[in-house]
């Protein structure tokens, strides 16, 4: 009777303790590599985290880290494909699907930036008045770089402004705040356009002048006005661009790195004519997604300059720098490989805008408003790197395509030649050509991306991109 | 008070039975030790007259006449019957059964009479897991388990092996079972980080001693898992370890010796240096370079063309040289034994295992101490202490560039292995796009792929007896798992050559915390109602941490380690954990042996579960007849036993992750060096646990004294599975996590068992088992594709959907596709072709295993075949190793060689050659990659000698036998021409990893 006691008394202890023990708390766990919504935009720390992120999500090989740049470059008349090209090849050959996984990764790429900015636009949090002006920096960043995204992927995945006399063919759709079962169709170019300038004029309000992390890797007030300086030339918008590229270079916040030094500034981070540029560090980079790494031999190499554009570089121009012998190219991929961005690790930051695209809008915008002070422009990018080069003397439609010469010299692998060639309804010609198709004419639906076809499934309000 | 009651009430009892009985017989009955059997039977036969013995094995019952017989039952004992003739005392000495037909079953938390489940368990025994030369016990459930399904995706030794029971039953989450051991719900599968193969390469199993194991249960219906409530929808394992016995020791010694090979003999093979070169030229040509011009391609290109260790032309194989016979040995020390108070099991263990591929083993050392102490008459304690340790060298795997399977087609014969200093050649990295690779050299140890785990299991349990018929247990479990990965790629060639070499490692810390109490009554009323009732607390905390680093730019190759990194880039750490909490209860009643009810509830809250559904429950009801127990079925005289069982019920799945409801930032998303993190996962507070619902109707039965068997149908319905739900990608989501998908596995199970000779000199049995499976995808909101498969309302889970290969166009060369499902029209744009369903699944229709076993006086021969049939693989890397010239200069293989086409041919398989094709033949996809996996395996056949008396008492030993076992040593496929082995994932997606092993092994156990 007295065991008996004893055991049930144990009993009950032991039940006691193990209920007692394993309450509601026990099946609260909270993940520790992650954190909750509600907790995750709350101080001042937040939102630098969270601005963080986004330019983490620029610096992406889906973006600004290797295929915003090797894309187009590819499907340009700058690059001829290695026998071994492997990645972004369906571009190069113009034969890409709509399932294709460098549009869907891009896609989704901008679209979760966008989202991580537009919570940051949007959030509602009461910060002490001392970091106030923290904060609206931050939140200027954030529409920058809303802006910046929705103007990369409106050039990617839509045609060029001037494509229709209103602009008013498909652009891509504009998603301000979070819902999750948000199924938006396309917004004309023209409204992506005007959205992108509303936010980075409304950036520029909020702004500092000094870039926060007091480098040019990440945005400044005028490092906003440069790229809006590019939206305006984009949009054919000659005066504002003009004036938006003289601000900048007046501004005294830059200045032009010299001949000597010039091959060096794409070696090194942060040269005087950097205004923006995504920071591959030592500890954070593409590794070997990098993009210089699709050129080098070091890397995957599958990408060669064409002599189209090499053959424009005159011998004692600095940039010719950027080619270097490989012997074992043979026949039509001899005889150079590309070297411009050379790091074998993938720590070449990825220049967004440099203040020698500054003078170039200008000149570009000068010339087209028949403003002959272009050809000074010109000249300073041009002599920078051939001093024995001849001033420009051209006017009218022959100093526009001076200007055009200098910036496919000056931009070279920076993502821009085919959509100047679309800005001015040129066909793309390959005459150093080692793909199957040479010549794309203007116009083209296949310029462009295609809308991914995950998206195309889940959102049936879409509309494809023709001939995909 | 209560006594007194009692005694009142017994006496009232003995009173109105004096009356019709006139004979008072007392006993006792003792196990084969001596130890007193309380709470065992004693029945009158032929009445429902009856007693159980008390704590010290004694009874006392009063029988109506001198004619009558006793039967005397005590679980997992040989049931005795005793004439009473005139005596008046019977002491009776029980035997324990040999459990080898099934008798006691383990189930969840307790152990059950075979013919009392009236759910679905099967079970493995002993003898089909120890010293089999395969590293991991699942391996040995293939083909052995009506219903389960078990493929062995990896054939590298330590692998992970995929289980799937009665079918696949979850889109998203896990479709692996609950494995417990020793009553812990534990860890399994693969956890290593560093593999990037989709949980392939790694096995927390694997350092368990399979020969530890006494049995394996097989939970497949709901009546049998709902006690594990949200964990059971996929069923569950339990492995039950060995245990003491008492009495004097046995102490066994088992030794193994074995050479490993490639199972499948008709793998592909690469090409030779001429072959290669006139592919080359061909390549070349057919794309309009001009003969000479192709010629100086190739001079231009390969600069290595004679062999600086032979002074010969380059004509390397890769593939004999990365291949080998290797060796595995397995020694297994065991004592189990024990005194009346205290029982012991005692092993010690070394396994090592070498793949046929170069570098890749695999070597483990375990111990196990498994004690039970019996206080006093009502305490008493256990403890089962394991600790498993391995080290296993793996390779590179899947598409990788660096896998040597892979390197071993497309590296070029025109390469030399080493180079003019005889060091592993590096020079072809400049003119070979395939990262530089060496195949030979990264296995030779130049590079570096070590996995090394430590796993430490104890269960600590305490059991009061009281008040006659409870029972209470009280057990105390963790399993602490550690794995690190060290892998480092060198310096001169490979992935490391343009970083100074890298190393990264890795280290997880896996503890898993489980307390359980239970109380169990259990008593007979009447002598034929048996009721068995159980009720239960559980409650579990699992946490993991992992640290990861990485650093490049090693001074030399020697060092191997992350210390020697000049530049040390990065490094990381992650904690994570889950708990539950569950309450739990079953009821078992039998009726005289003849009818069976069971139900069982558990009631399971996890911190895996939204807030809004933290709780669920799940149930499952059961019932079985005997029919040979009717009146009806006497005149039946072939059918010995026949029981019918049915069970339903509800159960869940919870292998959700472990925050899937919760809408998260992550972080991690770091630039400039500051810190970074933004929206990864959208709320969803109602996302909860999968639920299943099955039915299973079975007929047990034994006739004519020799056949046994069982056939089952069942039907498992899964409901509010997780499904990614795709989204616009506008959102910054690629998809929402929601319960959405309902999906039905219904199939039919066979087992049969025949004894067709059974003399005292020779003995002839076959077993056979054979289940089919048919998967429907019954809820569906969207079709969506997925890899090379679909999935559709109404389909196949598995359904592949791809582009319908037509062949090559035999004029030209040019692939073909069907341009849509009707298969009547072909195009040689893949753009114009679409992917449709072919009507062919990874799923099998069906597949099992039969065996054949014979004894002849001292010779026993054993055979195992495993089988699967209407199930197709997919080649996954066939567009890389197969792709037509796409990828230049790569090599392939004789098989794509010979079928090729050339000018004239008239049968050509694959198209033509040519360097960078865009003809697109080698599109993702496409039934040119899709192969028929039916096949035949001779899984093991074992010829073993046992000696007899005169040699064992001549060498004074209890057992001395040996034998010759080959292990995967004949395979038969379907399709005479499949080059791949046909043991590939459940997904069908055969991904370029290491084939099965043949094993050729000698064996002698001893016992003392």
């Amino acid at each position: 009777m007295k065991m008996k006691k004893i055991y049930i008394k144990s009993l009950i202890a032991a039940l006691a303790f193990i209920t007692l023990s394993c309450g509601d708390d026990f099946l609260e766990l909270t993940p520790q590599q992650s954190v909750a919504n509600e907790d995750a935009l709350t101080t001042l720390d937040d939102y630098k985290s969270s601005i963080t992120a986004i330019y983490n999500g620029l610096s992406s090989a889906n973006y600004y880290g290797r295929y915003f740049y090797l894309v187009p470059d590819v499907m340009s008349d700058d690059v001829k494909q290695h026998p071994s090209a492997n990645r972004a090849k369906d571009y190069a050959e113009y034969s890409a699907v709509v399932g294709d996984g460098i549009a869907s990764g891009m896609w989704n790429q901008m679209f979760s930036s966008i989202n991580a900015a537009n919570a940051i636009i949007n959030a509602e949090v009461d910060l002490p008045a001392s970091v106030e002006g923290e904060r609206t920096h931050m939140v200027g960043e954030a529409m920058a770089m809303r802006g910046l995204i929705y103007f990369d992927m409106v050039r990617m995945f839509a045609q060029h402004y001037t494509f229709t006399s209103d602009a008013s063919h498909l652009g891509v759709p504009i998603v301000l705040e979070f819902d999750q079962s948000n199924e938006p169709s396309r917004n004309s170019v023209r409204e992506v356009y005007d959205q992108v300038i509303g936010d980075m004029t409304a950036a520029i309000n909020m702004m500092d002048d000094n870039p926060r992390s007091g480098t040019t890797s990440t945005l400044s007030k005028s490092a906003v006005q440069a790229l809006l300086a590019r939206v305006y030339l984009y949009k054919e918008d000659w005066a504002n661009a003009e004036s938006m590229a003289n601000t900048v270079i007046n501004s005294g916040r830059y200045s032009l790195v010299t001949n000597a030094n010039y091959n060096n500034a794409w070696v090194a981070d942060f040269s005087a004519e950097s205004i923006f540029e995504i920071n591959m560090t030592e500890n954070d980079n593409r590794g070997s997604n990098a993009l210089g790494r699709m050129y080098i031999v070091e890397g995957y190499g599958d990408y060669l300059p064409a002599n189209d554009l090499v053959s424009l570089i005159p011998n004692d121009d600095v940039r010719t720098d950027w080619f270097a012998d490989d012997a074992f190219l043979t026949g039509d991929y001899a005889p150079f490989r590309m070297v411009k961005y050379p790091s074998v690790a993938g720590t070449n930051n990825t220049k967004v805008i440099r203040l020698s695209e500054m003078f170039l809008i200008r000149a570009e915008a000068r010339a087209q408003q028949g403003n002959n002070a272009a050809q000074a422009d010109v000249d300073l990018i041009r002599q920078r790197a051939q001093p024995t080069a001849a001033a420009v003397t051209a006017t009218g439609a022959a100093l526009i395509d001076e200007v055009l010469l200098e910036r496919r010299k000056e931009l070279a692998y920076e993502g821009q030649r085919l959509w100047d060639l679309m800005r001015y309804k040129q066909d793309v010609v390959r005459t150093n050509c080692t793909s199957p198709i040479c010549t794309i004419a203007y116009p083209n639906n296949r310029v462009i991306l295609p809308i991914p076809e995950a998206e195309l499934d889940a959102n049936p309000n879409i509309e494809p991109n023709p001939g995909y | 008070m209560r006594k007194l009651l009692l005694t009142f009430a017994m006496s009232m009892l003995v009173c109105l039975t004096i009356q019709a009985q006139n004979r008072t017989v007392t006993g006792r009955v003792v196990d084969e030790t001596g130890q007193p059997l309380p709470q065992a039977t004693v029945l009158e036969k032929g009445t429902s007259n009856g007693t159980s013995t008390d704590t010290d094995g004694r009874f006392s019952l009063q029988v109506s006449q001198s004619g009558s017989t006793l039967i005397f039952r005590f679980l997992g004992y040989t049931s005795l019957e005793e004439v009473v003739g005139n005596r008046t005392t019977i002491n009776i000495t029980m035997q324990p059964e040999v459990t080898n037909a099934g008798e006691v079953v383990v189930v969840g938390y307790g152990t059950q009479k075979a013919e009392a489940v009236t759910g679905s368990v099967g079970v493995l025994d002993a003898s089909k897991i120890e010293q089999v030369p395969m590293t991991s016990f699942e391996q040995s459930l293939q083909g052995n388990i009506a219903g389960l399904q078990s493929t062995g995706i990896d054939g590298a030794p330590g692998a992970n092996q995929q289980i799937r029971i009665r079918g696949i039953g979850s889109i998203t989450a896990s479709s692996e079972p609950l494995y417990v051991i020793d009553g812990i719900p534990v860890q399994s599968g693969d956890v290593t980080q560093l593999n990037s193969n989709g949980n392939r390469s790694g096995n927390v199993m694997a350092s368990i001693n399979p020969n530890d194991i006494e049995s394996v249960s097989v939970l497949k219906d709901a009546a049998s898992t709902a006690i594990y409530g949200s964990r059971g929808a996929n069923g569950v394992i339990l492995i039950t370890t060995k245990s003491g016995k008492s009495g004097s020791a046995q102490i066994d010694l088992s030794t193994l010796v074995g050479f490993n090979s490639v199972a499948s003999n008709n793998l592909l093979q690469p090409l030779n240096a001429d072959q290669y070169t006139q592919l080359f030229i061909e390549g070349y040509t057919n794309d309009g370079v001009s003969l000479a011009q192709a010629q100086q391609n190739l001079t231009d290109r390969f600069s290595q063309l004679t062999d600086p260790l032979t002074g010969q032309r380059t004509d390397t194989n890769w593939l004999d040289a990365v291949t080998r016979t290797g060796m595995t040995q397995s020694y297994n020390l065991s004592a189990r034994g024990g005194t009346p108070k205290m029982t012991y099991f005692f092993s010690g263990s070394y396994f090592n295992q070498e793949s046929h591929i170069i570098g890749s083993d695999f070597e483990r050392l375990s111990g196990r101490v498994n004690l039970t102490f019996k206080a006093n008459d009502n305490i008493s304690f256990s403890n089962n202490l394991s600790v498993g340790s391995f080290d296993q060298n793996g390779m590179v795997d899947g598409s990788a560039w660096a896998n040597p399977l892979y390197n071993a087609y497309l590296l070029s014969p025109l390469i030399p292995i080493r180079d003019e200093q005889g060091r592993f050649n590096a020079e072809h990295r400049n003119y070979y796009p395939m990262g530089g690779n060496n195949p030979v050299g990264a296995l030779s140890g130049d590079d570096l792929r070590l996995t090394q785990q430590l796993r430490v299991t104890d269960n600590f349990a305490m059991t009061i007896k009281f008040a006659d018929d409870f029972t209470f247990r009280s057990q105390y479990n963790f399993d602490v798992i550690t794995v690190d990965e060290t892998q480092y790629k060198n310096r001169r060639y490979g992935d490391g050559r343009n970083i100074g070499g890298f190393a990264q490692v890795s280290t997880l810390l896996d503890r898993n915390l489980v307390t359980t109490q239970t109380l169990q009554y259990g008593k007979t009323f009447g002598g034929v109602h048996n009721l068995d009732a159980l009720v239960g607390y559980e409650a579990q905390s699992s946490n993991r941490n992992t640290t990861y680093g990485f650093g490049q730019e090693f001074p030399n190759d020697k060092l191997k380690n992350l210390a020697s990194a000049a530049a040390s880039y990065d490094a990381s750490a992650t904690k994570t954990e889950y708990t539950f909490a569950s309450l739990f209860g079953r009821v078992n009643y039998d009726y005289d042996g003849k009818y069976f009810a069971s139900a069982s509830l558990r009631r399971d809250g996890s911190s895996r579960f939204g807030a809004d559904n933290r709780y669920g429950t799940f149930y499952s009801v059961g019932a079985g007849w005997t029919l040979s127990e009717e009146s009806f079925l006497e005149d039946v005289s072939f059918l010995d036993f026949a029981k019918l069982r049915t069970s339903y019920g509800v159960t869940g799945n919870a292998a959700i992750g472990n925050f899937p409801s919760v809408g998260l930032y992550g972080y991690g998303q770091d630039y400039d060096g500051t810190p970074g993190g933004g929206p990864t996962q959208i709320a969803n507070p109602d996302l909860t646990w999968e639920q299943s619902k099955s039915f299973n109707v079975g007929l047990d039965f034994e006739m004519f004294g020799r056949l046994s068997g069982t056939i089952e149908y069942f039907n498992r319905e899964s409901e509010d599975l997780l499904l990614n739900v795709p989204i616009s990608r506008t959102t910054g989501f690629t998809s929402l996590l929601q319960n959405f998908g309902d999906m039905k596995n219904e199939g039919m199970e066979l087992t049969l068992n025949y004894q067709i000779v059974n003399n005292s000199d020779f003995t002839l049995d076959f077993g056979f088992n054979i289940t089919s499976l048919d998967n429907t995808l019954t809820r569906l909101n969207e079709p969506f594709n997925s890899g090379t498969k679909r999935r559709e309302e109404g389909r196949d889970f598995q359904s592949y959907y791809l582009y319908g290969w037509a062949g090559v166009d035999q004029s030209n060369g040019d692939p073909l596709w069907y341009t849509d499902e009707t298969e009547t029209e072909t195009t040689n744009n893949v753009n114009n072709a679409v992917r449709y369903f072919q009507d062919k699944s990874a799923t099998p229709d069906f597949f099992g295993g039969f065996n054949i076993n014979a004894t002849y006086k001292d010779f026993t021969l054993t055979t195992q075949f495993n089988y699967s049939s209407g199930n197709y693989i997919y080649d996954a890397n066939g567009r890389f190793i197969h792709g037509d010239g796409r990828l230049t200069p790569r090599s392939t293989t004789v098989w794509a060689f010979e079928n090729r086409w050339t000018p004239g041919s008239t049968n050509a398989l694959l198209p033509l050659h040519d360097w960078g094709d865009r003809k697109g033949g080698q599109t993702a996809n496409s039934t040119r990659y899709l192969m028929d996996a039916t096949y035949l395996r001779l899984r093991n056949v074992t010829l073993a000698y046992s000696f007899d008396e005169s040699v064992l008492s001549f060498l004074n030993v209890r057992s001395l036998r040996a034998y010759v076992r080959g292990t995967n040593l004949w395979t038969i496929t379907k399709d005479k021409d499949l080059f791949l082995d046909p043991e590939q994932a459940i997904n069908g997606v055969a991904g370029g990893l290491t084939p099965a092993i043949k094993t050729v092994s000698l064996g002698v156990d001893i016992g003392f």
